[in-house]
């Protein structure tokens, strides 16, 4: 079932030297291990996993689609389990009015159809306000367990966001580079 | 239109009437004869039926709030996790009968410890002081099972980690005396809150653990990034010693994070995404790691049969008898809901028995009497489904559970 890639091997020695190396008392290294690794996470091979078929929501997997961000098969939402910003006045990169950004994020690498390419994604969540409930999204695609966390988005990612807002309302799906 | 072809002092005098009229229904219910009589001028035409002797077809109701009755074994808890709200709702509902039996308010991703066959109930909350803003507040309170009111409630620090609620992010020791619950940032590390004292003793630093698994008055384990578990033993005055295990995870495989684990037992059934089941057995500072085991054939995992839920096991002690939801799913679908329940018997690893849901279920608890009985919890339907484990014949359904009620607990003997 769980197909165990280089992408895998690869990120997973990342993130354990990153671990290893950054000090565990350190809130940078903790809460900032997602960024880091996103950010060393483009020189890394394609994880061509996004492109398998699948449905949001289906046990038959992920099938994305590059028409309509509005809708959880879009294909930059691949591993947004949470709320669209799009659909609550925000945008596909832009918190609503009111909340709080956080710099912190999780990390996935989601399959575009339109150009064949992966991308990773640092999904974002906005802060500071109640759910947003609108537009719910269920996707899992390289979802980890929480020992992973910078691939778990079962986490309130507040954590910096400002006035300590640890509430969550809605997540953003911002490219930050390619996966190859 | 009608209504606007009344005077305003009409009006007055309407609603005067309707207060007159509730006010002695009042007095009759609740006064004596003689106090009746002496009210006599107040009470309207329309209830005069009611006096002078005249027998009444429905005899007038006594009220009262009512208590729950002991906990048992099937009293299950449902929490709505209510996808992140900070207000949520937990559900007490007896699982011999399907009736609910009463509501905890909660606020943002609670966690709930039930302890000593359900007679305590710990809550681990965070609340905010204006609605979803303003500071944080975390505190401990403790539930009567009885009458779902607060008998404790005090302050901890604000480090509880804001999570979607897995169980083992908060549980108490062996002996009930110590609740731990787990901090992510700024700092990994466990809280330990002394309950008969109702304060916060320490927050332990940690390394890169997660999940908090008690195996004795004062000892815990915890399962780490790289794969191996800590062992952490800790003193009254908060002081520790950690020492790692061997690695028990493959690196090919993930676990899921909601492994089955009775603290009584000292038993945690860890299980991998595509279906294999890693038992260990943990006591005091000690683990011993059981043989793995399949739940499926080969030919099962080519077809795609794998685990998935939010809740994928429970292990009923008594019979070692481990319950796993399973179907046939693509990859990435491990959080999804699933249509049936194989179930193992965890002293040989072999499969004893399948049960197919009426409707695919999310979350899965056993409870732990002699004759027990399977929960399966719909967490988009809010439906709770109760079935017998032994046979696998449904007995009872709970529905409307809040908005996305993704946990269910059952207690345990301590």
């Amino acid at each position: 079932m769980l197909g165990r890639s280089k992408f895998d091997q690869l990120f997973e020695a990342l993130t354990r030297t990153i671990a290893s190396r950054s000090s565990r008392r350190s809130f940078v290294g903790r809460v900032g291990l997602a960024s880091i690794g996103a950010s060393l996470a483009p020189l890394l091979p394609i994880d061509r996993r996004g492109s398998k078929r699948a449905e949001a929501a289906a046990l038959d997997g992920w099938k994305p689609q590059a028409k309509d961000p509005m809708a959880c098969d879009y294909w930059r939402h691949c591993s947004l389990d949470g709320y669209l910003c799009l659909c609550s006045g925000g945008g596909l990169t832009d918190c609503p009015p009111g909340t709080a950004i956080s710099p912190s994020s999780w990390v996935a690498s989601c399959f575009n159809p339109e150009d064949g390419q992966s991308y990773l994604i640092a999904y974002r969540d906005c802060c500071g306000k109640n759910i947003a409930r609108r537009c719910g999204c269920f996707n899992t695609v390289g979802e980890l367990p929480i020992y992973r966390p910078e691939f778990s988005n079962d986490i309130i990612w507040c954590f910096g966001a400002e006035n300590e807002a640890m509430t969550y309302h809605c997540t953003i799906s911002p490219v930050i580079g390619r996966a190859a | 239109m009608a209504f606007a072809t009344v005077s305003s002092a009409e009006r007055r005098s309407t609603f005067g009437r309707f207060v007159l009229a509730g006010a002695s229904a009042l007095a009759l219910l609740a006064g004596s004869p003689r106090d009746l009589a002496a009210q006599h001028g107040q009470i309207p035409e329309v209830l005069r039926q009611f006096e002078g002797g005249v027998a009444l077809a429905v005899p007038v109701d006594d009220v009262k709030v009512l208590e729950a009755p002991e906990p048992d074994l099937r009293r299950v808890y449902v929490y709505d996790t209510a996808a992140f709200d900070v207000v949520t709702k937990i559900y007490g509902i007896d699982g011999s009968t399907g009736r609910v039996l009463g509501q905890i308010d909660t606020g943002l991703l609670t966690n709930m410890v039930l302890y000593d066959s359900g007679r305590k109930i710990y809550l681990a909350e965070t609340w905010f002081k204006r609605f979803s803003q303003g500071p944080r507040d975390d505190f401990i309170r403790c539930q009567d099972p009885k009458t779902f009111s607060t008998s404790c409630d005090f302050d901890i620090p604000e480090g509880r980690f804001l999570v979607m609620t897995m169980p083992q992010m908060t549980d108490v020791t062996t002996d009930g005396r110590y609740l731990l619950f787990y901090q992510f940032a700024p700092d990994p590390g466990v809280g330990i809150v002394d309950l008969q004292n109702q304060r916060h003793l320490t927050t332990l630093s940690v390394p890169d653990c997660y999940l908090m698994f008690p195996s004795g008055p004062r000892s815990f384990f915890m399962l780490c990034r790289e794969g191996s578990l800590l062992s952490v033993a800790f003193d009254d005055r908060g002081e520790a010693q950690m020492k790692h295990t061997p690695v028990l995870r493959p690196a090919d495989k993930h676990f899921f994070d909601t492994p089955a684990f009775s603290r009584k037992a000292g038993k945690v059934f860890f299980l991998s995404y595509d279906g294999d089941v890693f038992p260990v057995e943990l006591a005091g500072t000690e683990a011993r790691f059981g043989k793995p085991f399949s739940l499926f054939s080969e030919a099962e995992r080519k077809e795609g049969w794998a685990p998935g839920g939010w809740l994928p096991a429970a292990w009923h002690r008594a019979s070692n008898r481990l319950y796993v939801l399973v179907d046939k799913r693509a990859e990435w679908t491990h959080a999804f809901p699933s249509g049936w329940v194989y179930v193992y018997d965890t002293t040989s690893g072999t499969r004893v028995g399948t049960i197919k849901l009426e409707h695919p279920a999310t979350s899965i608890a056993v409870s732990q009497d002699a004759e027990p009985l399977l929960y399966g919890l719909q967490a988009h339907g809010g439906t709770l489904e109760i079935y017998d484990a032994r046979t696998g014949a449904l007995r009872h359904k709970v529905s409307e559970l809040g908005r996305e009620p993704y946990i269910v607990m059952t207690p345990e003997e301590s």
